[in-house]
């Protein structure tokens, strides 16, 4: 039976484990699932502070809050996603060691949880979009397949570090520098056309970018996405996918002797 | 169809690397490197196959395989060679409340394991009732599972496991917890569900008698190989003899790193010969020499006594007669006697386990010494009447008749 049927026979447990997630993590706190949102917005107020009272940079046509919240917004996804997923086969050393089913579920259940959280936050920007005056357009419906990208790209990468995760521990601290490294890298703060052109091709690599300019264009903009960009991410997606899944595959045989 | 065999164990062998995982950078550095081998085989060339129904128990001392083929079995790690067919839906139970999280509250606790433990939405909904029925803790079922006894989690654990409706369960060792009145309610439950057109079990345990009283086929590992298969009485017996050694004087192998070591354990009788057949109502006496490498305080010498299926009858320790022993011991040779109180045991063959070390702390040395055997003296009990008064223990019970002269009304 190959894994992708295993999964979906057992679609239940697909829930449960991603309840369990939500769940565990909002017990126990004042403010619950409200930190879904405090997150991004006190770094919208903290890079807003810094752009336009600072530092000026400016931004054609949109006040600089939106833009940064509407880039923090979706990179929030993919940053949380990738540190929660490449710690996710450690985190469940307990089951892993104790039951089978296709160890993915973790990383499946993982995404799943942190979309919830992307939904809220997506919440305070129709509030922006109001207090901003932006109106959506019908291109609006193009953040529907950038954010299953975006949610793929943290599966393809994760299925390499969550594995390598089991075999030493150092991985999930060279991820947090380099998702931190990534952030700047990718037009979130700063708009693309900022980027001198003789570098610009280093942004064009990253598939983050195509994903983020495409979301801006989709939610702020009001544009059809640059589908060649958008043609980048979508290729390194579906390459980190198949590479992934087989590399998994291999290491997985392990992990219950190793973790 | 249903003569297929459901598991067919094909020559399987698991290596284990004692360090895998350990190493870093540094390691690589090829004068660092340990010499020394660290390979490890956990199992060795097994081959088995279980039938439709059948319910399989797997024995062994520890180290010797069990939970490695469990895990292989369930796919929870793979074998290093050697091939393995499961026809069915496999249930694994290796703990007791597999999956449980501390945070949530019983209900939700429930609906989560029993789906890690691959039950779907409908069967756990339909199931719901019985299984809290079952655990008998239904006015704490909203209540997140951090606060339970463990008592409690036992029991939800349990319920849960006892609904799983596999068609091959793969059970480790779970039943050593809980009462013992709710172990025989699972098992009855688990037992109930055997034969040919029910599931199929395989049972790891130490308890030789739930080994017996459930399963119909037996395999006994030893150092990860298959050395016996056969019914589990025999395989049961077998076991007894290989690993608790009969013989008068048992010597054990040095362990020159270990704080301290049992060196020699002697079975004597009143006279102080050496002797292993005792008659009923003796007083064997043990007499355990042992070693310290280094001060230690705080340490004892426990004896723990098993029946003829190795149920636990009783532990003693040198510092319950002399609590002055718990002061610091110099390094050194020691020899401790105790006169074992089997005088009311009845016939039947008795193991001893020595252990050396501070309880609960450092565990220096462990050895399953030997065994000894108490046969028909004549007394009470013995072959009388045509039959021998059967239990653990021979007591004599006082009774008093009394003829009525009136009869039932």
């Amino acid at each position: 039976m190959s894994v992708l049927s295993e999964i979906l026979s057992r679609r239940y447990l697909l829930f449960q484990l991603s309840a369990r997630e939500i769940k565990s993590r909002y017990k126990q706190s004042y403010l619950g699932i409200a930190w879904a949102v405090i997150q991004p917005l006190a770094l919208m107020t903290i890079f807003s502070i810094i752009f336009t009272k600072v530092i000026r940079i400016e931004i054609k046509d949109y006040p600089y809050p939106i833009f940064v919240y509407s880039g923090l917004l979706l990179w929030g996804l993919f940053s949380r996603s990738l540190t929660l997923l490449t710690d996710s086969m450690v985190s469940n050393a307990n089951l892993i060691r104790r039951v089978y089913f296709p160890r993915q579920m973790f990383l499946l259940s993982g995404i799943a949880a942190r979309l919830v959280d992307f939904a809220i936050a997506f919440l305070i920007y129709f509030v922006l979009m109001i207090v901003y005056r932006v109106r959506p357009t019908s291109h609006f419906m193009w953040s529907v397949p950038i954010v299953g990208i975006v949610c793929c790209l943290a599966l393809g990468v994760s299925l390499f570090t969550s594995a390598l995760q089991v075999f030493r521990r150092d991985v999930s601290a060279v991820m947090r520098l380099v998702v931190q490294v990534w952030f700047y890298a990718t037009p979130i703060i700063y708009p693309l056309d900022r980027v001198p052109a003789r570098w610009r091709w280093v942004s064009y690599l990253n598939p983050m970018t195509g994903a983020v300019e495409g979301f801006k264009d989709a939610v702020l903009r009001g544009r059809t996405p640059d589908l060649g960009l958008l043609g980048i991410s979508v290729a390194t997606t579906a390459a980190l996918l198949v590479l992934g899944s087989a590399f998994f595959a291999r290491a997985e045989r392990q992990f219950a002797d190793l973790i | 169809m249903n003569d297929q065999p459901t598991i067919v164990v094909d020559n399987i062998s698991k290596r284990y690397h004692k360090r895998a995982g350990t190493g870093t950078l540094l390691s690589m550095i090829p004068g660092l490197r340990p010499r020394t081998s660290d390979e490890f085989w956990a199992l060795k060339d097994l081959s088995f196959e279980v039938a439709r129904g059948e319910c399989l128990g797997i024995i062994g001392a520890n180290g010797a395989g069990k939970s490695t083929l469990l895990k292989i079995l369930s796919r929870i790690t793979g074998q290093t060679s050697g091939r393995i067919s499961v026809n069915g839906r496999v249930g694994t139970l290796l703990e007791v409340g597999t999956g449980f999280h501390q945070e949530l509250t019983g209900r939700e606790n429930v609906f989560l394991s029993g789906a890690i433990l691959g039950m779907g939405r409908r069967e756990i909904n339909a199931k719901f009732d019985e299984i809290v029925d079952f655990s008998g803790i239904a006015e704490f079922i909203d209540t997140p599972v951090k606060r339970y006894s463990s008592g409690m989690r036992v029991r939800l654990g349990f319920a849960i496991a006892a609904h799983l409706d596999p068609e091959i369960l793969l059970i480790d060792e779970v039943l050593a917890v809980g009462d013992a009145a709710f172990q025989k309610k699972c098992l009855g439950k688990m037992g109930d569900v055997t034969g040919p057109e029910g599931r199929t079990i395989l049972f790891v345990s130490h308890n030789l008698g739930a080994i017996k009283g459930l399963c119909t086929r037996c395999i006994l590992l030893e150092k990860g190989r298959l050395i016996l298969d056969a019914s589990a009485g025999e395989a049961v017996t077998a076991y007894l003899k290989r690993s608790f050694q009969r013989s008068a004087v048992v010597t054990f192998p040095d362990k020159p790193h270990a704080r301290g070591q049992i060196v020699t354990v002697r079975m004597l009788d009143d006279a102080g010969h050496e002797k292993i057949d005792f008659p009923c109502g003796a007083t064997p006496v043990l007499e355990v020499s042992y070693l310290l490498r280094e001060p230690v305080s705080g340490c004892q010498v426990t004896c723990i006594v098993t029946g003829p299926f190795n149920e636990l009858l009783f532990a003693t320790a040198d510092t319950d007669t002399h609590s002055a022993l718990k002061e610091t011991r110099q390094p050194g040779a020691y020899t401790a006697r105790v006169a074992l109180p089997m005088s009311e045991f009845n016939v039947g063959t008795y193991h001893v386990a020595l252990g050396l070390g501070i309880p609960r702390i450092d565990k220096f040395d462990r050895q399953e010494a030997l065994a000894f055997d108490l046969h028909d003296a004549g007394g009470f009990g013995a072959l009388k009447d045509g039959y021998r008064r059967r239990g653990l223990l021979l007591k004599e019970a006082h009774w008093e008749t009394t003829a009525c002269r009136e009869g039932p009304e």
